[in-house]
């Protein structure tokens, strides 16, 4: 496999690892538990074509272990509950910061504009003052918990959703760079 | 190409470069030192909050009021978890996290990541060891007057955390346990509220329990309750003491005055109690019946009848037959439920009127109840 098409499959496998996890599955039991397994199975998936060193399978352990955690600890009590919430969220900043590795190097592989840095650097800064302002909200009455959380949902997802874009605008990149050697070749 | 050469050479280097490039490595230098220089600040800002915390929860426990003067009367041991013990975890653990991002950032990892990451994880800390200081270790039972009337039906508040999904199941008196009348069931969603919750609080909710008695059990059950010691019983198995200040079957004592017809409830402010009769007979009236137990929450406001209205200074007062009489009760805000027998008495007989509160603790009420350690019996 050469290593543009290895590129390929990551980013398609990674381009649906996240694109998954912006779909609400919570009306179905267990929906959001399977949602975040297959998640984690399609980044890692991804991840096995990348050559690159990272320590994103070992992020994907810890968030599948506080998944399972999550899992059954929900109706334990809101404390426990909320440090595997908060652990994850931590988790899953980290990991995304070191696919932004990732994607700056293939940026620089196929020579395309350089947006990754920008997008991951929002992406992780969005992120961190979300969660900062969440970890509030256990002391706060529910109409401004509320508040906060729209708010603030709207804004991780919006974020996703941007990460999602630029990811496929690069795979699309790959592909038309790809057509043209081929092109060139013949 | 050697004239290329020789015009850059030409080129005048302005000296102020020179300068700036000196005071770049200066900065550079500087930044470099960075590390040894903030780690201080943190450690001062973590160690102050926690302790600003812990002195601001002291002081909040030390302020006096009348409700936590009579919230004393019925002193238990405090309900709360020890705070000396939750803010001694919280400034251990956030020195933890300190040590572990200077160690990240020394190990090479992204600085300001990993400053993020610690202030959210010293945030969350302190929020958490805030939270788990409002929050009680079990369920608090808010005390009941009752005298059971028909239907013997009563109903028991209690105070539980918000986060506590336990349903009761039975109260337990004596030997008897006595089943809830409520089929309850589990509603999980995020923002969903337990079944029969009457009052959301800050950290609490005021969740209600309804039982009933069949009449024959009434008199043994009732004895027994004012004899041992009852408790709510939830469906983890866990049982709360209830602390009743009285219970027990109404039964009307001495001689009655005749009404065509009695009528009650509150007046359009909510502050009295009011109840309309006609009386079938003349009747005269020279006392007024509180319980003992009430008489610091109940008190009497006044009597109208055709000729006018009259204060308790005014008894005896007579009310002729087929004459309509009003009186009015006020009861001062109850922080636990009240459903009983006051009334006026005479050479004529008793006028017994049933008054009742549902007795729910405001917000400021409920925290002084909590700091004192809840009420019992």
């Amino acid at each position: 496999m050469t290593e543009q098409i290895a590129m390929k499959h990551g980013l398609k496998w990674l381009f649906w690892g996240l694109l998954i996890t912006v779909i609400q599955v919570n009306i179905f039991v267990l929906g959001t538990f399977v949602q975040s397994l297959l998640s984690f199975a399609m980044l890692y998936y991804s991840v096995r074509f990348f050559k690159q060193r990272t320590n994103i399978p070992f992020y994907l352990a810890i968030l599948v272990v506080l998944s399972l955690l999550n899992n059954n600890l929900a109706m334990m009590g809101s404390s426990s509950f909320n440090w595997i919430v908060l652990l994850g969220s931590i988790v899953h900043v980290l990991l995304i910061s070191e696919f932004g590795k990732i994607l700056a190097s293939i940026e620089q592989k196929l020579s395309a504009n350089d947006f990754t840095a920008r997008i991951i650097s929002r992406y992780v800064k969005v992120h961190l003052v979300v969660l900062f302002i969440f970890t509030f909200m256990m002391n706060l009455n529910s109409d401004i918990q509320l508040v906060i959380l729209t708010f603030g949902t709207v804004m991780l997802v919006s974020m996703k959703i941007m990460l999602i874009m630029h990811i496929h605008n690069l795979r699309k990149h790959l592909k038309m760079r790809m057509t043209s050697s081929i092109y060139n070749k013949k | 190409m050697n004239n290329f050469k020789k015009q850059l050479d030409d080129i005048k280097i302005p000296e102020t470069l020179h300068k700036r490039s000196l005071t770049g490595i200066k900065q550079a230098e500087k930044e470099r030192q960075m590390p040894s220089k903030w780690l201080p600040k943190i450690l001062t800002a973590t160690v102050t909050i926690a302790v600003a915390g812990f002195i601001f929860s002291m002081m909040k426990s030390g302020e006096s009021s009348p409700i936590k003067q009579a919230a004393q009367d019925f002193t238990a041991e405090t309900p709360f978890l020890n705070t000396t013990m939750i803010w001694s975890i919280a400034v251990v653990f956030m020195l933890l996290v300190v040590g572990g991002m200077l160690l990240a950032i020394k190990k090479g990892r992204p600085k300001k990541l990993v400053i993020g990451i610690g202030a959210i994880t010293c945030a969350f800390t302190l929020n958490s060891a805030y939270f788990e200081q409002h929050q009680i270790r079990e369920p608090m039972v808010l005390p009941i007057y009752i005298d059971l009337n028909t239907g013997n039906e009563f109903t028991i508040k209690y105070v539980s955390n918000k986060d506590d999904w336990r349903n009761v199941i039975a109260l337990k008196v004596g030997n008897d346990f006595i089943q809830t009348m409520d089929g309850q069931t589990e509603n999980t969603s995020w923002d969903a509220i337990p079944q029969w919750t009457e009052r959301e609080y800050d950290y609490q909710y005021l969740r209600n329990s309804y039982f009933q008695i069949a009449d024959e059990d009434v008199e043994r059950i009732a004895q027994a309750v004012m004899d041992e010691e009852s408790y709510l019983v939830f469906d983890d198995g866990a049982q709360v003491p209830v602390p009743f200040i009285h219970f027990r079957k109404y039964v009307e004592e001495g001689k009655q005055v005749n009404t065509k017809f009695c009528s009650g409830g509150m007046d359009e402010e909510g502050n009295d109690h009011i109840s309309r009769c006609t009386l079938k007979q003349t009747a005269t009236f020279d006392a007024i019946h509180i319980p003992k137990k009430l008489q610091e929450i109940v008190s009497f406001e006044s009597i109208t009848t055709k000729n006018g209205t009259f204060e308790e200074k005014d008894l005896p007062i007579t009310v002729e037959e087929d004459g309509s009489i009003v009186i009015a009760f006020n009861i001062k805000s109850a922080i636990f439920p009240i459903n009983t027998f006051v009334g006026l008495s005479g050479p004529n007989g008793n006028l017994s009127i049933m008054i009742f509160d549902w007795g729910t603790p405001t917000q400021d009420e409920i925290d002084v109840l909590l700091e004192n350690g809840g009420v019992t019996r």
